[in-house]
């Protein structure tokens, strides 16, 4: 049985590459969402195996309020149900130094910075996680 | 231009994202017009991560370039930001045209 990856990106050519990508290369089983509740309900059920999270998400709402993908990966990381899952970060952002403060921030697993210009290395670092 | 991976999947994402392209031309227009500085840098920050990915690593250059803008930004200079971007459009549709 495919592994399932579960991909919040608000991008629709990010989340189209990521897609394809995992389906055709890794044989992944992949959901795309940005909804909130929709992501938090995936990840309760324990069907999910990864998560890949957009750190900037525009159209991403909790309790009225917009979250990014870093209190997304939080909510995640602190559902006793939900912790297991690797989060794996995605972002267009790459000043030096932010790497390590939106995994210190979000708790998540790994970083992919975008573009992501190697789907071979980039299904191989999912691979890692979920081993 | 073009140096990625070309596989079939990356021929057809290249496609689409050409119209995606487009797209973001036009909304670049638009936020210009009301000079939504704010909005202009997340336009920015979805060409840097989406160009290089599709093999177009001028678009990530020029969006990050565009998601850096200053607060006091010279209204002149992002117009010919955005003029770059058109002409790159340009050279990558003669690009796709040709493959």
């Amino acid at each position: 049985m495919p592994k399932r990856i579960m991909v919040v990106e608000d991008d629709p050519m990010n989340a189209k590459f990521f897609e394809l990508t995992l389906k055709r290369r890794g044989n992944f089983d992949v959901v795309v969402t940005e909804d909130v509740n929709q992501i938090l309900d995936f990840a309760r059920q324990g069907s999910i195996d990864l998560i890949i999270m957009d750190v900037s998400l525009c159209n991403s709402f909790y309790h009225g309020a917009r979250v990014d993908g870093i209190a997304l990966s939080r909510l995640i990381k602190d559902d006793e149900s939900t912790r297991r899952i690797p989060v794996l970060l995605a972002t267009a952002h790459a000043m030096k130094g932010e790497q390590e403060v939106f995994l210190k921030a979000s708790r998540a697993d790994g970083y992919v910075s975008k573009p992501v210009i190697d789907p071979n290395e980039f299904i191989g670092k999912i691979n890692e996680l979920i081993a | 231009m073009g140096r990625a991976l070309v596989t079939e999947d990356m021929i057809e994402l290249r496609s689409l994202y050409v119209g995606y392209l487009r797209n973001e031309i036009d909304s670049f227009k638009s936020l210009l017009a009301s000079k939504d500085l704010d909005q202009i840098r997340e336009l920015g920050h979805r060409l840097k991560g989406s160009g290089g990915t599709y093999g177009f690593p001028q678009i990530s250059e020029l969006g990050e370039t565009i998601q850096y803008l200053e607060d006091n930004v010279d209204w002149k200079d992002v117009e010919g930001l955005l003029l770059q971007l058109v002409e790159l459009y340009d050279r990558i549709q003669v690009f796709q045209d040709d493959n």
